[in-house]
C-alpha cells in the first residue's frame, strides 16, 4: 500500500489532457484539461447535463474517451480491455444510487473484487473488510443483506467496498444525492474522514459545505467545458465568471 | 497428382467389394435382433397390453423372425411417422396393416401379402346405408391419415374427407354426429363396433380389394426374400391359418392367399374378397355383430366406463413416468444451454450475437412438431442415428432452450445497468460480472417464469408421441384404440396432465408472490 500522505512525485497522479466525449452528434465534454496532484480532494460542481457525471466515469473508463488524454502517473492509458481493467482497481467509484450487490450480504459485497479479480483467499482479506465496516461504523452489519440497510448505510458500504481495492484515487458521483436529508450527514462524515487521511479524490456534489470545509479545490463545470478552477474560497466565495455565479445563487438558495 | 488416381483405384475396389458382399446371402440378424417397425393401436393385429405387444402381426412377425434365427425386436411408432423411419433406418422392416399400393411400391419393398382386408363403410344404426362409394358424395366422411381409405376416398370427387391420427376417433366423431360415415378396414372396423361403438354398423361389402404386406426398405431385397422364405413355410406349416383362426377367425376376415396385384381395385366388383370363414359379410341395414357375446350386450350410448378408467390408472402412471422423464432431462439440458444462448445474444461481439439471434428466431418461429420431424427423420440421413428417448430430449431441449434464453435475457436485462457497473468499475472482467453479479442476480428473478416453461415443456413433449415414445399422450393413443373408447380414456390422460403440471402452476404463483414481496420492499428503502 503506498502511503497517501508522500510528498507529491513530479508527474500528476492523473492528467486529463483536451478531453473529448460524444455520443453520436451530441458533444458531451468539449476539449477539458485539468491534472490530479496526490492527496487533492477535487470538488467537481456544476448545473445537472454539464458533463460532470460523464467526467468521472471517463475517469475510470466505464465511458471511452472520444477524443484526448488520460494519464496515470504520466502513463497514457491504451483501450485495451486488459488494461481498463487493470486500471479500474487504481480508481475506485461510489455511485449516486450505491449499487450494493443485492444477492449478497454486506461482507460478502466487501469480499466479491479482492477474492475475484486479486485471488485472495477469503482468510486473507475478511479482516480489513471488518475493519473497514467498522471505519464506515456498521461494524454490526456484516452479515445482513443490503435491503435490510437504509440509504445512509448502504452508501457507506459501497464507500467501504470500493476501499477495499486500496485504489489511489476515489471517485464519488453525487453520492448524498439519492438519500434522505438526515442521512446525508453520515455519508458525508466518512469522506471527511478519508480526505483526513490524504486520500486523492473526486467529488461530484452539490453539497457546497463540503466542497468549502473539504475540497482543495473546485472545478466549475458549465455546458462541457471548465468556467472555473481554483481553490474553495475564490470559486465559491468570489466567483469570477457570471455562469458560477448564477449557478452557486441558484444552489444556495434552496 | 498422383493421389487422384490412385485414391479412385482404391475407391473402386472398395465398391466391388461392398457389391460383391451384398451379393453374398447373410444372415437376416447380423446382431441377433431383427427390430421390426408397429403401430400398436390396431387391434386385433397389433396392440399394446401393458407393456406386452399383442395381436396376429405380433405372433406373425414373432415366427418369422424366429424362423429367420433372430428375435424380434418391436418397435412401436405413429404411423404418420412410420415409413419416413423405416426408410431412415430406425428398423429393418414394418408390420403395420401396410395396404401395397402403387405409390408405396414407388419407394419401399413389400413382402408377399399376408392379410386380406378391404376398405369398409360404418354409419351410425338407422341413418341411411350407404353402401356405395358413390352414395357418399356430399357427405362428410372421416378416415385414418394416411391410410388406404383417404386415398380412395380422394380418388373420388365430391367427397368431404376429413382425416384422424386414428380411426377410432374417426368412429367416435360418427357417433356424435360430426361425421355422415367413417371408411376404415374391415376387420378393425368390425373389432371397434363390437367393443365400444355398439350404435354404428358397418353397410356392406369392402369397397375395394386391399393385401396387407410388410414394408422395407429398397434396399433390403436380401431380407424380403428371407421374410418371404419364412412366410411360405409357416403357410405350409398351417401356423398363418392357426393365427388367422384365433385373431381373426369370427370376424371373418383372413388371407391365406399368395395374391399378387395390391392395386386397390374399386369396388362393386362381384367377387368379395372374404373367403367365408366364419362369419358372412355384413349385409346392409343388418347389424354386422355376428359375434355373440357383443349382440347380447344391451344398447347403450356412448358413456364413461369408470371401471376402464380405473384399470387404466397403472397405464397412465407408466406414460406419465415417461412424460415426467423426457420432460425433466429435456428443462435440465435446456437451462444451461438457454443461459449461454443468452449471454451469446447480447454479447458485444457481433460473431456471437448473429448465430445466437439466428437460433433463437428460427427455433421461435417454426412449430416444435416440425422439428421433432427433422431431428427425427433429417439427422439419421447424416448418419447420425440416435435411440428415440435421446432424439426426443435432443429436440424438446433445443426447443425450451430457445425460450429458455429469451426468458434469461429478459432477466438480465430486467438489473439495473449500475449492477455491472459496479462490477467493472471494481475491477471485473464483463464475464466475471456475469457469473459473480449479473447472472445469481437474473437466476432469481427468472425462476418463476422458468417454472411456468417447465409446465410448457411437460405440456409440449407430448408431441414426441408422433415418434412412437409411449409418454402419456401415445399411452392414450393406444389405450383409445385398443379399447374404441376415447370417451374414456382421453379424459383420464387429461387429468393426469393436470395432476402433473398443477402443483407446478402453484409453486410458480407462490414464487411470483415472493419475488414481488420482495421487491416491494426495496423499493420501499
Amino acid at each position: 500500500m503506498s502511503d497517501p500522505l508522500s510528498a507529491p512525485q513530479s508527474p500528476p497522479l492523473i492528467e486529463v489532457r483536451n478531453l473529448i466525449k460524444r455520443y453520436g452528434s451530441l458533444q458531451v465534454l468539449n476539449g477539458i484539461s485539468f491534472s490530479i496532484e496526490p492527496g487533492d480532494v477535487l470538488v467537481v460542481i456544476g448545473p445537472s447535463g454539464c458533463g460532470k457525471s460523464t467526467l468521472l466515469r471517463c475517469l475510470n473508463f466505464l465511458e471511452l474517451p472520444s477524443g484526448g488524454e488520460i494519464r496515470f502517473q504520466g502513463a497514457p492509458v491504451s483501450s485495451r480491455p486488459k488494461e481498463l481493467v487493470a486500471l479500474r482497481t487504481r480508481v475506485g467509484m461510489v455511485f449516486q444510487r450505491f449499487h450494493l450487490f443485492p444477492h449478497l450480504t454486506v461482507l460478502q459485497n466487501l469480499l466479491l473484487a479482492p477474492q475475484v479479480v486479486r485471488r485472495q483467499t477469503r482468510e486473507a482479506a475478511e479482516p480489513r473488510a471488518r475493519a473497514l465496516l467498522e471505519k464506515v461504523g456498521l461494524a454490526d452489519k456484516a452479515d445482513v443483506y443490503p435491503v435490510k440497510l437504509s440509504g445512509g448505510q448502504q452508501q457507506r458500504v459501497a464507500i467501504a467496498r470500493c476501499l477495499m481495492m486500496e485504489p489511489e484515487v476515489l471517485l464519488f458521483d453525487e453520492p448524498t444525492s439519492a438519500l434522505d436529508p438526515e442521512l446525508v450527514g453520515d455519508v458525508l462524515q466518512v469522506m471527511r474522514k478519508l480526505a483526513r487521511e490524504g486520500r486523492t479524490m473526486v467529488v461530484v456534489t452539490h453539497e457546497m459545505g463540503f466542497a468549502r470545509d473539504v475540497g482543495s479545490r473546485v472545478l466549475m463545470l458549465d455546458q462541457g467545458g471548465i468556467v472555473e478552477d481554483g481553490p474553495p474560497d475564490s470559486v465559491l466565495e468570489h466567483p469570477e465568471h457570471p455562469r458560477t455565479r448564477q449557478f452557486l445563487h441558484r444552489v444556495l438558495e434552496r | 497428382m498422383p493421389v487422384v488416381p490412385r485414391l479412385l483405384s482404391w475407391l473402386a475396389i472398395l465398391c466391388t467389394l461392398a457389391v460383391g458382399q451384398s451379393a453374398v446371402a447373410r444372415s437376416a440378424c447380423p446382431n441377433g435382433t431383427l427390430s421390426i417397425g408397429t403401430d400398436a393401436t390396431f387391434p386385433p393385429f397389433s396392440s399394446k397390453v401393458g407393456e406386452k405387444f399383442v395381436g396376429l402381426e405380433i405372433e406373425l412377425g414373432d415366427a418369422i423372425a424366429e424362423r429367420l434365427g433372430c428375435d424380434a425386436q418391436w418397435v412401436n411408432s405413429s404411423f404418420d411417422a412410420i415409413f419416413p423411419a423405416l426408410l431412415a433406418g430406425k428398423y429393418d422392416m414394418v408390420i403395420a396393416s401396410v395396404t401395397i399400393t402403387p405409390e408405396r411400391r414407388e419407394s419401399m419393398l413389400f413382402s408377399e401379402p399376408y392379410v386380406n382386408a378391404g376398405q369398409t363403410i360404418a354409419v351410425r344404426k338407422g341413418s341411411p346405408p350407404l353402401s356405395e362409394l358413390k352414395a357418399l358424395r356430399g357427405k362428410r366422411v372421416g378416415v385414418g391419415l394416411n391410410t388406404t381409405g383417404q386415398y380412395l376416398l380422394e380418388g373420388f370427387t365430391g367427397i368431404e374427407t376429413v382425416k384422424y391420427p386414428s380411426v377410432d376417433l374417426a368412429l367416435s366423431d360418427l357417433r356424435n354426429r360430426r361425421l355422415d360415415a367413417a371408411v376404415g378396414d374391415l376387420p378393425v372396423f368390425r373389432y371397434m363396433i363390437r367393443e365400444s361403438f355398439p350404435d354404428l354398423r358397418l353397410t356392406g361389402q369392402p369397397l375395394n380389394k386391399e393385401v396387407w404386406g410388410m414394408a422395407f426398405a429398397p434396399s433390403r431385397e436380401e431380407l424380403v426374400r428371407q421374410v418371404n422364405g419364412a412366410l411360405e413355410h409357416l403357410r405350409a406349416d398351417g401356423i398363418v391359418a392357426a393365427l388367422e383362426a384365433k385373431h381373426l377367425g369370427t370376424l371373418g376376415v383372413a388371407g391365406g392367399t399368395g395374391e399378387g396385384s395390391g392395386t386397390n381395385a374399386p369396388s362393386g366388383a362381384a367377387s368379395s374378397p372374404i373367403p367365408a370363414t366364419g362369419a358372412t359379410p355384413a349385409v346392409p341395414g343388418e347389424t354386422p355383430l355376428a359375434d355373440n357375446a357383443s349382440s347380447q350386450r344391451p344398447m347403450e350410448g356412448p358413456r364413461f366406463r369408470t371401471d376402464r378408467f380405473l384399470a387404466s390408472i397403472p397405464l397412465f402412471l407408466q406414460g406419465a413416468r415417461w412424460t415426467l422423464i423426457l420432460s425433466l432431462f429435456s428443462f435440465v439440458a435446456a437451462v444451461p444451454l438457454g443461459l449461454l444462448i443468452a449471454i451469446g445474444r447480447m454479447s458485444r461481439l457481433w460473431l456471437l450475437r448473429a448465430p445466437t439471434t439466428a437460433y433463437v428466431e428460427v427455433l421461435r418461429g417454426t412449430p416444435l412438431l416440425v422439428q421433432i420431424f427433422f431431428i427425427y427423420f433429417v439427422l439419421p440421413a447424416f448418419g447420425l442415428s440416435l435411440p428415440d428417448y435421446i432424439t426426443a430430449v435432443l429436440a424438446l431441449s433445443i426447443n425450451a432452450s430457445a425460450y429458455i434464453s429469451e426468458i434469461f435475457r429478459a432477466g438480465l436485462e430486467s438489473l439495473e445497468a449500475g449492477q455491472g457497473e459496479a462490477a467493472e468499475a471494481l475491477g471485473l472482467t464483463r464475464g466475471q460480472a456475469l457469473r459473480h453479479v449479473l447472472v445469481p442476480q437474473a437466476v432469481r428473478r427468472v425462476v418463476p417464469p422458468l417454472t411456468n416453461e417447465c409446465i410448457a415443456l411437460i405440456k409440449e413433449s407430448s408431441l414426441v408421441s408422433i415418434m412412437g415414445m409411449t409418454e402419456l399422450t401415445r399411452t392414450g393413443q393406444e389405450l383409445s384404440s385398443r379399447f374404441a373408447d376415447p370417451l374414456t380414456i382421453w379424459p383420464g390422460v387429461a387429468l393426469t396432465y393436470f395432476l402433473m403440471t398443477f402443483p407446478l402452476t402453484r409453486l410458480s404463483m407462490h414464487l411470483e408472490r415472493r419475488l414481488h414481496a420482495g421487491q416491494r420492499q426495496t423499493q420501499e428503502r
